[in-house]
């Protein structure tokens, strides 16, 4: 290898060349489907299979462009600091990586234009410029934020959302669009905030090589305002509990509130002030907001998972292994801290709601489904007010379930495992997206026949839940186990009030012969609190701390 | 027959094809400055991971107090202070608030001695551990794993993080400090002057296999360094049962034995050879010899 460049192209191949293979096998797999399908109905939109293997495709290429290595005290992903001593320019440094991302994602998008394009919602030179201003904007914000460790996650998934926006605004009507919304101008407006986002790119990584200049790390001092703003802890702790939780608390517990509360304040009382007018808008953005917790909690919960929340490497520190404490304890604190976050972030979302609709929200829409309901349970104010608790209160326990779910996977230490729990995750929300899951429930009531099998699924998943947790659960400390039970059965109760609930609205608006939705409520309810999976994770942490 | 603190026997560890431990076998006797030596990737770390309970044995036994660090984690490791090769400190931790999350896990944490060594440290309580420097924080976990007076401090490679002065000064009176009370130090270093001025077992482990392990004073009498000269170069090295290393060239060679008292003066005449000397090999000389052996 005479050339740097091929040096580095060589390196992301070697690492990455099955990842590579696997995403050329789905392209080409996609490609006799669509051409199947098309055979079979020429002219329609490209099928639902052939979109979801294009999108985890263009994942996958993703996921080889994370250029970066874990490093540092915390082990978060940062550009790799080994290159540094390289005799190359920082220019060259930057721009290799980038450039090498363009470019196979610009390739991928050729082998998938034909088929992605045909429903017409963005012309391809659109595209084309959207997603390599993404591979830009993805390596700019891993290497420029990696002080935000695992919420970058967060912050990727925001850019990933406004990239796609913006491809689909030319699409809304009026038609044609006002000169703001033409392709051009988007295109142009999105290439130079990727030459923009690739400069601070490049100046970032120049700063980190040369040990940075006063204004290097002012993202760092922020967050570094924000530790020496958090109170010392003075006093005593009571027990070893109380002091990891403690440790858990200021390490992770606060990021969820902190997340919800940022959502709140820039997204959600900006709009709900420029929209105070409207009912409907009211309703739609009371909605959000109470989604809010449970929407933020399944990226947090992926960190949370893990034995390190801000770190990428899912070993027991050992700092934290070698502590007189039992692997149970250390999960009954995760869950703990969990629990507290769920609740803290719901007090937010409760606080801004009492003084939002106290103050100047419209309340015609609430008012008419608040009157409904009123109506419906017997003209009775408390029933009303119990729905609205019934509501804060499920919604805690999602979001709660959100935080501790995957605990079984990420405390395991088993990156295959730990990333397949999280790609099953991604790809069921993509699918949700591809094959538009909002037409689940018209479908399956358009012949309730189709209702059967999904209730067959779901008893058996019931039954293997039970199964699963006794296996689970037979070699924890009945004291955890008769504590978690405890709160088992207030969630799940919470979830099956909840469910009776609505399904005593609803069902006033469905077929008469959907009796079996019914039980899916009540299945999908004992489904909704994990039990199974908490109960394996003291032993997944055991395997783990312990090098099994 | 002394107590045992920490009993190892036929503990093997394979990292895919390299076996990092081999069927090694060691007691650590109560009281004792046990010194665990060898070159990097010896397995060292290793065997004290499994001492904690960091790594669970693939084949032998492991005891610490008579239990298995595995199964047994809260007991063993509630009687064990490790300050590990890279103290992994939560940085965004204060130096008081490391203290007095420590503490909590500890009933034995005493705090007069905890203060007592942060002063002797010059460790600022207020100071975010993340801004101390390498050698700081290596003084942090050695105080972090002492101040609760463990019944054993398990130090790996202290001196990779501790300046050369607080090596010699404050870790050698820690270490006396312990065994003044009856506790029990084991600590693995590369620096063998340390190790011979310090400890009174020694074990040494080479590619994951134990040579030997002994009371320090019985290594150094065991092995002896014998020099020879030869009226006329020898065509081949002096062959000695006993040797581990023979060095040399021409007429001049050096003998390592590790065989108890040798009559020095009989094996140069049944080699044809003249006596030079005949002394105790140094530490140094043993570790080389067993590595290169």
């Amino acid at each position: 290898m005479r050339s740097p460049t091929i040096a580095l192209l060589w390196e992301i191949w070697r690492r990455h060349w099955s990842t590579v293979a696997v995403i050329g096998g789905l392209t080409v797999v996609g490609r006799l489907v669509d051409v199947l399908e098309s055979r079979r109905n020429a002219g329609a939109e490209s099928s639902p299979l052939t979109t979801l293997l294009a999108m985890v495709a263009f994942l996958l290429l993703v996921a080889v462009f994370n250029y970066t290595e874990s490093g540092g005290v915390r082990g978060v992903g940062q550009f790799p600091r080994r290159l540094f001593t390289l005799p190359v320019t920082s220019l060259h440094l930057v721009a290799v990586p980038m450039l090498a991302g363009i470019t196979s994602i610009e390739l991928l998008y050729l082998l998938w234009m034909e088929p992605l394009s045909r429903d017409g919602s963005a012309r391809a030179p659109l595209v084309a410029i959207l997603l390599a201003a993404f591979v830009v904007f993805y390596l700019c914000a891993l290497w420029t934020l990696e002080r935000a460790g695992s919420l970058r996650l967060v912050m990727l998934g925001v850019i990933a959302i406004a990239v796609f926006a913006i491809g689909i605004l030319p699409s809304f009507p009026p038609n044609p669009p006002p000169w703001w919304r033409l392709e051009i101008v988007l295109a142009g407006l999105v290439a130079g905030l990727a030459v923009i986002a690739f400069l601070l790119a490049w100046r970032h990584v120049a700063r980190l090589r040369d040990g940075g200049g006063r204004s290097a790390h002012r993202a760092g001092s922020l967050f570094n305002w924000i530790a020496e703003a958090t109170p010392t802890r003075r006093t005593a702790f009571a027990n070893p509990a109380a002091a990891h939780f403690w440790f858990e608390w200021r390490t992770s517990g606060l990021v969820l509130p902190a997340l919800v509360g940022g959502v709140l304040l820039v997204v959600v009382i900006p709009m709900s002030w420029l929209m105070r007018s409207n009912a409907g808008d009211t309703f739609r953005l009371l909605l959000a907001a109470l989604a809010a917790p449970v929407v933020l909690a399944v990226p947090v919960g992926i960190a949370f998972s893990k034995p390190t929340f801000w770190s990428e490497d899912l070993a027991v520190p050992a700092f934290v292994a070698a502590l007189p404490l039992s692997s149970e304890d250390l999960v009954a604190i995760k869950v703990r801290v969990a629990a507290m976050s769920a609740v803290l972030s719901w007090l937010v979302v409760l606080v801004h709601l009492t003084v939002w609709l106290s103050s100047w929200g419209n309340l015609d829409a609430l008012s008419l489904l608040a009157l409904q309901l009123w109506a419906f349970h017997g003209q009775s104010v408390a029933a009303v007010y119990g729905i609205a608790v019934l509501v804060a209160f499920a919604g805690m326990f999602l979001t709660w379930r959100f935080l501790v779910s995957r605990l079984w996977s990420g405390l395991s230490g088993r990156r295959p495992l730990f990333v397949a729990s999280v790609v099953a995750i991604v790809v069921l929300v993509i699918a949700g997206l591809v094959f538009d899951a909002d037409r689940l429930p018209r479908w399956l009531l358009d012949d309730p026949a189709r209702l059967a099998p999904v209730v067959w699924i779901a008893a058996i998943a019931v039954i293997a839940k039970y199964w699963i947790a006794a296996y689970a659960w037979r070699v924890v400390t009945p004291r955890y186990l008769r504590v978690y039970l405890l709160i088992w059965l207030a969630g799940t109760a919470s979830f099956l009030a909840f469910g009776i609930v609505v399904w005593g609205v609803v069902r006033i608006y469905l077929p008469v012969d959907v009796d079996r939705l019914r039980s899916l409520v009540i299945l999908v309810a004992l489904l909704a609190v994990p039990l199974a999976r908490v109960g394996l994770a003291p032993a997944s942490l055991t395997h783990n701390r312990h090098r099994s | 027959m002394p107590e045992t603190v920490a009993a190892v026997s036929h503990l093997t560890r394979s990292f895919g094809a390299k076996k990092a431990l081999n069927e090694v076998s060691l007691s650590v006797p109560k009281g004792a400055v046990f010194g665990l030596v060898g070159e990097n990737g010896a397995g060292k770390s290793t065997l004290i991971k499994h001492l904690l309970g960091l790594w669970r044995a693939e084949t032998g036994s492991v005891r610490v107090f008579g239990l298995d660090p595995v199964s047994d984690t809260v007991a063993v490791l509630g009687r064990i202070g490790y300050l590990s090769e890279e103290p992994d400190l939560p940085g965004w931790m204060r130096v008081g608030e490391l203290l007095r999350y420590t503490q909590a896990f500890y009933p034995r944490w005493d705090t007069a001695y905890a203060e007592q060594l942060r002063d002797r440290f010059a460790l600022d309580p207020e100071a975010r551990i993340k801004s101390l420097s390498k050698g700081q924080r290596a003084r942090l976990g050695l105080l972090a794993a002492e101040a609760h007076r463990p019944d054993l401090l398990i130090l790996d490679e202290p001196s990779s993080g501790l300046d050369p002065i607080v090596r010699r000064d404050i870790l050698e009176a820690i270490i006396r400090s312990v065994t003044d009370e009856g506790r029990t130090v084991l600590f693995s270093s590369h620096l063998l002057d340390e190790v011979d001025r310090v400890s009174d077992h020694l074990a040494m482990l080479h590619r994951g296999t134990l040579r030997f392990c002994a009371p320090l004073e019985d290594i150094k009498a065991r092995h002896r360094r014998i020099s020879l000269h030869f009226e006329r170069p020898p065509a081949e090295p002096p062959n000695v049962s006993a040797a581990i290393r023979v060095d040399g060239a021409g007429r001049e060679w050096t003998v390592i034995c590790d065989a108890g008292r040798i009559h020095a003066a009989a094996l140069a005449q049944h080699l044809g050879a003249t006596l030079v000397e005949d002394t105790a090999a140094s530490l140094d000389e043993i570790f080389v010899a067993h590595a290169a052996h």
